[in-house]
């Protein structure tokens, strides 16, 4: 492997990511909601509304699984309480970071090779396709993955910073960390895996933006699940997830490769 | 430097080319001329190793296309029929990313050299979505040549292009072609190959000629001697029609016009026979049909 070509064209593809304006806030703004609006939730609205916010029904059922799961959250009070609740529900929002971000960097870069008509320049130089496909891979994934980490480490030092040692153990547990460790790089491979498929047919990258979107809903299921109190995300169910994940990925990426050949490219991508 | 033989290429049910034999010398330029859809992009990108031929088989560089496809690929420079930059990044970056890829040792400074060459140093910092056409193409060229390749195919290289553009093009093409590169290039601009061209192929899905432009010309027309005189009549054509090695003649407003097979023998034969019968000739010119001619001649036979 030629990691000195996948190199050259991971720079040139952060390049122009990085002069690409829009995609750049496509990437940033959903997190920074997603850090805003939890910890405006847990430790801003508590000032504002008071006790009324605590006795909402909704809340003692998760309260109530929360219980079950931690015998020990009993001790913490109804504000804390609250608070872990809050934060608990937004955690599963870091998730759609790395899926949007990858399959918006995935669909401009290729979609955007394909109208300016730069890919068959660069399927004539001596870069083998998986070369290629290894580049803007990690092109698309990376800058994702790090922004969304590094935007939940803000997140948990503001959890800790506010709340205290209480509230960040149990927003902060093991399926927190386990989401952000296992669950993040996996949903950014299916936004690439998708994006690369997309891309394939689409010659607009909203378009393909559009049909990626979709793949969002089992993300929002979690969150609504959780916040109705159905299900308490655990460690057990991040892996579940994973593993699902995991093999979906690999099937996704499989089509992604025998889509991504030159013959196919040339001659057969619209 | 290029040998085809039987190379072929269909399309789901469509050929697009269908058993191209010919071969390319080294320093040679070769013109690839055809209609629109003739199969001379398909033809290039095989070559190029970008798509694989259905049957027959070729050797570029002298490496097989069908095997050797990394090597064949580091060795050739390419002018897509697009130009196909990164429009938001400077000319300096579109063309350091290339001179990596293609592993030049010193990416900077070959960058510097192509673009002083092609008068673009003073443009390098700008984005190339602000290029006119003709800027577009000259980085594309330079992108093309920036490995110093053995080999480079230019695909329809004036096209689109404005006349002067295009003559800064081809005059830097034939700049190439003087310091001895290899060049194969395809168009359907019969002066652009007229002018550039050591040989010529016409093809329209199959290769229906190949030679030189001269040699075309003659062999699809033979030359044509006119002979501007004083005095004369019909009967002079006549006369002509009945010499060996004349193909046609004919008279009109006071000029015989002779088609015949090989000029440099028969015109001082010609000329001999008809000063002696007493004609006062005024002038000899000889010439051939044009490359035009001969192109629409070809493609025009096969058109359905």
């Amino acid at each position: 492997m030629n990691w000195q070509r996948v190199n050259t064209v991971f720079e040139k593809e952060w390049l122009e990511l990085r002069q690409n304006r829009s995609l750049l806030a496509t990437l940033i703004i959903p997190l920074v909601m997603f850090l805003i609006i939890p910890l405006v939730t847990a430790f801003v609205l508590p000032l504002l509304l008071g006790d009324a916010l605590t006795a909402d029904p909704d809340i003692e059922d998760v309260v109530a699984l929360l219980m079950e799961a931690f015998p020990a959250f009993a001790n913490l009070s109804a504000l804390e309480q609250f608070q872990v609740y809050m934060l608990r529900q937004f955690l599963a929002l870091f998730l759609l970071s790395p899926i949007i971000g990858s399959m918006g960097i995935a669909t401009y870069s290729i979609i955007g090779e394909k109208t300016t008509r730069s890919l068959e320049a660069l399927l004539a130089s001596p870069i083998r396709t998986d070369q290629l496909l290894r580049a803007k891979s990690l092109a698309a994934a990376i800058p994702p993955l790090l922004i969304t980490w590094f935007m939940f480490l803000l997140f948990a030092a503001i959890v800790f910073g506010l709340g205290g040692i209480n509230v960040f153990i149990y927003t902060m547990d093991s399926a927190a960390w386990g989401m952000m460790l296992l669950l993040t790089p996996l949903v950014a491979l299916l936004g690439l895996g998708l994006g690369v498929i997309v891309s394939s047919r689409a010659n607009d990258p909203r378009t393909a933006q559009q049909i990626g979107s979709l793949v969002i809903l089992p993300i929002v299921a979690l969150v609504v699940g959780q916040s109705a109190g159905i299900f308490l995300l655990g460690l057990p169910l991040v892996i579940i997830a994973a593993v699902i994940l995991l093999l979906i990925d690999l099937a996704l990426l499989a089509i992604g490769v025998s889509l991504f050949n030159r013959e196919s490219i040339l001659t057969k991508w619209k | 430097m290029i040998d085809t033989e039987n190379l072929t290429r269909t399309f789901q049910n469509h050929t697009a080319v269908d058993h191209l034999t010919f071969s390319v010398a080294a320093g040679e330029l070769f013109a690839l001329l055809g209609p629109n859809g003739a199969g001379k992009t398909t033809t290039t990108r095989m070559l190029a190793c970008l798509i694989a031929p259905s049957s027959g088989n070729a050797k570029v560089v002298g490496r097989d296309i069908r095997t050797d496809q990394d090597t064949i690929r580091s060795r050739i420079g390419i002018l897509t029929e697009t130009p196909g930059l990164y429009e938001k990044l400077t000319a300096q970056q579109n063309l350091i990313f290339f001179a990596k890829l293609y592993s030049v040792p010193n990416p900077a400074e070959q960058v510097e050299k192509y673009l002083k060459l092609l008068e673009l140093w003073d443009e390098r910092d700008k984005a190339v979505g602000g290029f006119s056409k003709g800027m577009k193409q000259k980085m594309a060229i330079a992108r093309a040549l920036l490995h110093e390749p053995d080999l480079l195919f230019l695909d329809e290289p004036t096209s689109g292009l404005d006349p002067s553009a295009s003559k800064t093009v081809r005059d830097f093409l034939a700049d190439l072609k003087a310091r001895g590169r290899t060049i194969f290039l395809t168009t359907h601009n019969l002066d652009e190959a007229e002018r550039l061209a050591d040989k010529i192929g016409v093809l329209k899905h199959r290769l229906l000629a190949v030679d030189t432009p001269a040699n075309l010309r003659r062999r699809l027309f033979g030359q044509v001697v006119q002979v501007e005189m004083v005095n004369g009549d019909d009967d002079l054509a006549v006369w002509a029609n009945t010499l060996t090695g004349v193909s046609h003649a004919e008279w009109h407003l006071n000029t015989l016009t002779v088609t015949v097979e090989d000029a440099t023998v028969v015109t001082p034969r010609l000329v001999g026979a008809l000063v002696t019968a007493g004609a006062q000739i005024l002038s000899v010119t000889q010439n051939s049909g044009s490359l035009e001619d001969v192109y629409l001649q070809l493609v025009g036979e096969t058109s359905p």
